[in-house]
């Protein structure tokens, strides 16, 4: 699945992470502080695009063509605030999230280490009868 | 909607979250991945154990021991009965009529030389009887068949031709059972004819052989010897093969000759002479059966066809297996050779091109520097990491860390310092390419610095990282980073593979001009380069070389400066180094493939594409994944090859290492004296790399998610002094 925007929502069952670490009343959250007017204080939270528009071999659309999310629901601490993450360029590489083809992998490793077995000890109690002396039949 | 953290979900609303049974459902466990693996090692060994038996590498070759006595065989044996039959339990010796000649081969088929005397034996219109390897007959069935075709007469030589006399009695029964299930299942019929291995006239039998041939009876089967050997194994040319097969008068016999085992053209040319000659002289060829009077050959039975059968198709496999490895060996070895004479011949250029007078990256740098340290629950390193880079010679630096939720205080770690050249600015979790990319759009000047949270720079190392900007080229550098917690074996291993990663592969890489990775703990970069690649993507894991080959493709040059030196904490457990480098492998295999693009794209971004990624495929994923041929050899080896080459072997791979990592050492001014750990990083550390990134791959194909993993700090490079 690609991710297009994040909601900073309370999750489900975790209380605990749905409130903003950086503390205090929910914050403001848009556009990157541009270096040169930067100068304000030292500490300080900040809000920024989590990826830079892309300037090299694979444009990323601008934000303004992105479908909008709709907020979070509210109820949690934060829930009125909202961060909107420009999408990666490119998804998750070599993810599958639908988990297909772990499954098939999974089958066909399993089938073949199988057959292989099989063979190995079919092969093993052929020979290990001959060793034993037991009658193998004609 | 859902939830980030560390680039990755964890979690969020309605139809997006996955159940937790739907989770550990998907997930094998890592038990299971273990035995999966030792059910893999399983079948190779067996493979590799078939492959071996059939190569005759279980039993020594014509060793004999013991004395050679012929006390207890019967006078009529001696006395030239060339056929031995003990089936019924009584004696039956017997010998080929007068004016008649069993011709017989042993050791065959083989795949040059057997066909040539078929053809021969065609020609002449002669039957003959092939005593046959079993192993021999597994992988050349069809021209078993040919021979039963062609009306000639199999017989048993053993599977694979010991020294029987050596053996137990079930080895040899092995022996017998084995090769005539194979004729069984390729050729249909049974073989109740055998010869020993080594044997040679009858009245060289003695008390050792007397005992093999009773067992034989035993076991249902005729020993037959010869009468004349043609001595053709030891090449002695055609005419005293022929002079050597003769009969004396018109005396039958049963000849000895050889299908295989090497060059038999001697063989094939005197069986051309010999066949008309012995023809003209009123000599009829027959089986050694037919010239006993005996029935021709019965069908096999199922049993025999099904266990031939089975050994068959093992022996195919097993040897494909290894002619597979032996192939994958060669490959490993020309591109360890080719990745080594490379690394010899342009690090040391390099070194020497960069270390003269006359050597200037142009104009010295003085612009203020940026230095972005993402930080996420590095509260036991960041306050050192922070005032050594605070604190460079440089002129004009700025420290922006960047706290990407940390919640062990970190970033109040980091303003109880209170250096006034230093930000800290916390930003929603979103893992570390979210992190620089914070820092990136924050920062107050051009030229950027990044650096990882547990890394301690020394002094200058500021100031000499960016000077390569003199040239305008460049658009991103990399640092000279070196391990800082060597105290176990486990830092020393890592910090000798730094030391080799950094004082060769680097120059290497820079002089080719396909660096793929500038390292997270210490590397410059041009804003405007940066942006150019479009910042650092969370597409892949290792957003340092994304950015990086991003670079390259944005037309910038990116290079190698050894003198800015940075120490850093290197994982210090095995489970964490192999979470670390499961990271690192995996995400440079997700940067390859995401730049895949440029092998076909035109202007610089084909030119890196085109040199660098098979350069970086090759050499960090291939070599490294077809690496465990050289353990897996030296093992084979040691068991079933001479230990003394396998030995010699493994030494000369590692003293090729062992020089290598001296010309790494030396070219980075380091002390030898870690280097003592070198021969035992071939015992885990190795396995363990190797291991790694078939993990890798196998997450890779089967489109596993890969987590980041926070790596625990034990901050004992920070809790060193700083040079200078």
């Amino acid at each position: 699945m690609k991710k297009r925007h994040v909601a900073r929502v309370p999750m489900p069952g975790q209380p605990g992470r749905g409130r903003s670490r950086t503390g205090g009343a929910p914050v403001a959250r848009g556009t990157a502080t541009p270096p040169s007017a930067a100068a304000g204080p030292d500490v300080g939270v900040a809000a920024v695009p989590t990826a830079l528009p892309r300037g090299g071999a694979s444009p990323r659309p601008p934000l303004s063509t992105l479908p909008a999310e709709p907020p979070g629901d509210g109820s949690g601490a934060d829930g009125a605030t909202e961060t909107l993450q420009a999408p990666d360029a490119t998804a998750e590489i070599f993810v599958d999230h639908s988990g297909r083809r772990a499954r098939t992998l999974r089958r066909v490793a399993s089938a073949l280490v199988l057959l292989a077995l099989l063979l190995i000890v079919a092969l093993w109690v052929s020979q290990g009868a001959e060793v034993l002396g037991l009658p193998v039949p004609a | 909607m859902a939830l980030w953290r560390g680039g990755e979900r964890i979690g969020g609303t309605g139809d997006l979250t996955p159940s937790p049974r739907e989770s550990t459902r998907r997930r094998p466990s890592a038990r299971g991945r273990w035995v999966f693996a030792a059910v893999i090692t399983f079948i190779l060994v067996n493979v590799l154990a078939v492959g071996a038996y059939a190569n005759s590498r279980f039993a020594p070759d014509h060793q004999r021991t013991g004395t050679r006595s012929s006390d207890s065989v019967p006078a009529p044996v001696r006395d030239g009965g060339t056929v031995v039959d003990l089936r019924g339990g009584t004696l039956d010796a017997r010998r080929m009529p007068a004016r008649t000649i069993a011709l017989t081969f042993d050791d065959g088929p083989d795949p040059v030389w057997t066909p040539k005397v078929l053809d021969v034996l065609s020609r002449h219109h002669a039957p003959a009887t092939f005593f046959v390897l079993g192993s021999q007959v597994s992988r050349h069935p069809d021209i078993t068949r040919r021979m039963v075709r062609e009306g000639h007469e199999l017989g048993i030589h053993t599977f694979t031709h010991p020294e029987l006399t050596n053996l137990p009695t079930w080895r040899r029964r092995l022996e017998y059972s084995q090769t005539e299930a194979v004729i069984g299942y390729t050729a249909g019929v049974r073989a109740p004819l055998a010869r020993l291995p080594y044997s040679s006239a009858v009245d060289a039998v003695d008390d050792a052989d007397w005992a093999v041939v009773r067992d034989s009876g035993r076991l249902g089967y005729v020993s037959v010897f010869e009468d004349t050997d043609s001595q053709d194994w030891a090449r002695p040319g055609p005419d005293a093969i022929v002079r050597n097969a003769t009969p004396e008068g018109d005396r039958g016999a049963i000849v000895l000759l050889h299908d295989s085992g090497g060059d038999r053209a001697q063989t094939v040319a005197a069986l051309d002479r010999f066949i008309p000659e012995m023809q003209a002289r009123g000599y009829r060829f027959t089986t050694v059966s037919q010239g006993l009077g005996w029935p021709a050959a019965t069908p096999a039975g199922t049993g025999d066809r099904i266990q031939g059968g089975l050994l068959v198709w093992a022996v195919r496999i097993a040897d494909a297996t290894t002619r597979g490895f032996w192939l994958l060996l060669i490959v490993v070895g020309l591109l360890t050779l080719a990745r080594t004479l490379l690394l010899f011949g342009y690090a040391v250029r390099h070194a020497h091109r960069r270390r003269a007078p006359t050597w200037s990256w142009g104009d010295r740098i003085t612009e203020p520097v940026t230095v972005i340290v993402p930080a996420y629950n590095e509260r036991t390193t960041i306050a050192a990491a922070v005032h050594s880079l605070a604190s460079g010679s440089h002129p004009g630096i700025e420290v922006l860390v960047v706290d990407d939720e940390s919640d062990d205080g970190t970033a109040q770690e980091v303003e109880r310092l209170g250096l006034p050249n230093v930000r800290v600015v916390q930003v929603p979790g979103g893992g570390k390419a979210a992190a620089l990319n914070a820092g990136v759009a924050l920062a107050r000047h051009d030229l950027l610095v990044m650096v990882d949270a547990d890394t301690v720079v020394e002094p200058d190392a500021l100031h000499r990282l960016v000077q390569p900007f003199g040239d305008p080229r460049v658009g991103a550098v990399a640092g000279n980073v070196k391990v800082g917690n060597r105290r176990r074996l486990i830092g020393r291993w890592q910090h000798i593979e730094y030391v080799i990663g950094f004082s060769l592969d680097r120059r290497l890489y820079d002089t080719l001009h396909c660096m793929p990775t500038i390292p997270g703990a210490l590397g410059a970069f041009r804003r405007e380069a940066v942006l150019a690649a479009g910042g650092l993507s969370r597409a892949t894991l290792a957003e340092d070389t994304d950015l990086t080959m991003g670079i390259h493709r944005a037309g910038w040059r990116v290079v190698y400066e050894e003198t800015a030196v940075a120490r850093t904490e290197a994982p210090s457990t095995l489970p964490q180094l192999w979470r670390q480098r499961y990271r690192w492998s995996y995400g440079t295999m997700q940067a390859l493939w995401r730049h895949r693009r440029a092998l076909i794209e035109r202007g610089p971004s084909g030119r890196f594409g085109r040199r660098g990624l098979p350069f970086i495929a090759l050499f960090s994923v291939l070599l490294p994944l077809l690496a465990p041929v050289v353990d897996i050899f030296a093992v084979y080896g040691l068991f079933f090859l001479d230990r003394y080459e396998t030995v010699l072997a493994w030494l000369a791979v590692l003293a090729i290492q062992v020089i290598t990592a001296i010309l790494a050492f030396r070219l980075d001014r380091e002390p030898l004296r870690p280097l003592w750990a070198l021969p035992l990083q071939q015992f885990v550390y190795r396995q363990v790399m190797y291991l790694v990134l078939v993990h890798s791959v196998v997450t890779a194909l089967s489109g596993g998610a890969l987590k980041w993993q926070k790596l625990r700090r034990t901050g004992e490079v920070a809790a060193q002094p700083t040079a200078g």
